[in-house]
């Protein structure tokens, strides 16, 4: 048996920790959260969600605990009361790459558990979509202590970062078509109540939940900040119950669904539309990707760039889960949308900016990891993505191909010659100091990188596809 | 509408209670926690009613006897308020 290795993530909660054990993903509960789970585990709401996959298919190991030591030895017990072991989410992701839609779906889910929650007199103790994790566009709560019994007159000690995470963030695409997610990607705590109120104007103020949730929080705030107070002794001894929760969660359900973000047009969205090149053209480069996914079954695969999802469709139809990036909000948001319609279960849209991904956050740059180290693909599809990266984001050629050899991945790479018209606009207003972007020197840069297994020149002459193995694969 | 005036009164409120002075810390959610009192609907009214009564007593000079004691069990109780507040 190999040794507990700990998720170094997961140590906000001292209750609890993640940990990975011999490929499982398991989570030690200590005595307060064990006996928070007894009662959790007999709750129907629980073992509903759980069988709808709203929850993560959770068990208890019946083995002893005593294999796998607590991290905290030294101050509290010295194992586990009791350890769970959890389906494993096929790709963890962030609400920083998520589109308006997916983080709406989120807090949906959460309200929906906290309502369902409170009616069997639990309560969901924190609410940070971290807590949420796709199996393809299906969202589900992974967080399992975060159910706890409601005490009496407690009011929702999740409510503010519900607010500083889902809401104001949504509020913020949804009222001032700005993103949130450079803000989540800053700010791992979310958008403070005073921040929020300082972005919204008068018009603001007449929008749902605004003035309310955003400018009276922040007034709460101010004035309460530094209060001697034991408010929450005296919201108790004043009678405060559960029905006020209730009310709240059922207006931010309310409030919530009623979100829309507006943007009908974006850099990237009518690319399809006004395809570079002709439909003969679009099936021959279709056939070549469903040739080589088919070569062979995929575990990983990421589609850099993907816009509409045709090739990251492609590549899913024989691999067990497919990245679908773009650097463009409002393509992702449309492609989650019609991946949930058809309730894909193994594409995961994210943005993501090729030139700058998600980095390493948080505690010890490890509590939220970068997009390489959540896991490295199998087979990676660059499709009219190169030349964006070499001219638009000003990345070296050599760097670029290094970079996707070093993930071992094999490759479907499309070169796209200087005679197309795509790159001609590229280039149209810049000084062209891009010589390395030439077709010999990027096969050149490609066989030292890679081994090329096949290659096939577009009707037009002017796109290329290689299929190629990374020599460090 | 009726909404908005309910709004206003709890604002009204808020200032109505913002301490004068300030000494020591206390959960930084202490705000939000109130607001839910706001947040609760029709039942939240009363309570509120129940927490500021104290304060308006005190407001027409008539000073509440439990108040003063609360306070004093407040100061020893600092220490064991919210330990969940510590969000995952």
């Amino acid at each position: 048996m190999v040794a507990p290795h700990f998720e170094p993530g997961s140590f906000r909660d001292r209750t609890s920790r993640v940990f990975y054990q011999d490929g499982a993903v398991l989570r030690g509960l200590n005595a307060h959260a064990a006996q928070e789970w007894e009662v959790l585990k007999a709750k129907p709401f629980f073992q509903q969600f759980m069988a709808e996959g709203k929850i993560v298919q959770t068990e208890q190991l019946v083995e002893s605990p005593d294999a796998s030591p607590s991290p905290h030895t030294e101050r509290c017990e010295a194992h586990w009361s009791v350890i769970l072991k959890h389906q494993t989410i096929p790709f963890i992701s962030y609400p920083y790459e998520w589109p308006f839609s997916m983080l709406q779906d989120a807090a949906r889910l959460t309200l929906e558990l906290q309502a369902a929650a409170l009616n069997a007199n639990m309560t969901l103790k924190d609410a940070t979509p971290f807590n949420v994790q796709w199996s393809g566009s299906q969202p589900a709560f992974i967080d399992i202590p975060s159910f706890e019994r409601l005490r009496p007159g407690e009011p929702w000690v999740g409510y503010r970062q519900f607010c500083q995470l889902f809401l104001y963030p949504l509020f913020l695409q949804a009222y001032k078509d700005l993103p949130f997610q450079p803000w989540l990607r800053g700010s791992l705590e979310g958008i403070e109540p005073t921040q929020c109120a300082r972005l919204m104007s008068l018009r603001d103020l007449f929008r749902p939940g605004v003035l309310s949730h955003v400018v009276l929080q922040a007034k709460a705030q101010a004035s309460y900040a530094q209060t001697e107070r034991n408010l929450k002794k005296d919201l108790r001894q004043a009678g405060f119950h559960k029905a006020l929760i209730q009310a709240n969660v059922s207006r931010l359900q309310k409030q919530i669904a009623q979100l829309t973000w507006k943007q009908t047009r974006s850099t990237w969205s009518g690319y399809t539309e006004a395809l570079p090149y002709t439909e003969r053209e679009q099936h021959q480069k279709a056939d070549f990707v469903r040739r080589l996914t088919h070569s062979r079954r995929w575990n990983l695969v990421w589609d850099l760039g993907c816009n509409t999802g045709t090739f990251a469709r492609i590549a899913a139809e024989n691999a067990d889960y497919v990245l679908a990036m773009d650097i463009d909000a409002l393509v992702v948001e449309r492609l989650y949308c019609a991946l949930k319609q058809e309730q894909s279960i193994n594409i995961l849209p994210l943005i993501s900016n090729v030139a700058d991904p998600a980095p390493n956050l948080g505690w010890r740059g490890q509590e939220r990891k970068a997009l390489v180290e959540r896991g490295k693909p199998d087979l990676t599809l660059c499709l009219a993505l190169l030349h964006h990266v070499v001219i638009s984001a000003h990345i070296p050629l050599r760097e670029f191909i290094t970079w996707l050899a070093s993930l071992g991945t094999a490759l479907v790479i499309e070169f796209v010659t200087r005679d197309d018209s795509m790159v001609q606009t590229l280039l149209r207003h810049k000084a062209d100091h891009y010589t390395d972007y030439d077709l010999t020197y990027f096969e050149r840069c490609l066989a030292d990188a890679f081994a090329i297994d096949q290659q096939e020149t577009l009707a037009s002459g002017t796109r290329r596809l290689y299929y190629a193995r990374s020599k460090q694969a | 509408m009726r909404r908005l005036g309910c709004l206003i009164l709890i604002v009204f409120f808020l200032s109505l209670t913002a301490p004068s002075a300030a000494f020591a810390y206390l959960d930084p959610g202490s705000g939000s926690m109130l607001l839910q009192l706001v947040l609760g609907g029709l039942a939240g009214l009363a309570v509120i009613a129940k927490l500021y009564w104290h304060r308006l007593l005190a407001l027409f000079g008539m000073h509440s006897r439990q108040e003063e004691s609360d306070s004093e069990i407040d100061s020893t109780s600092l220490t064991t308020s919210d330990s969940s507040d510590t969000p995952q």
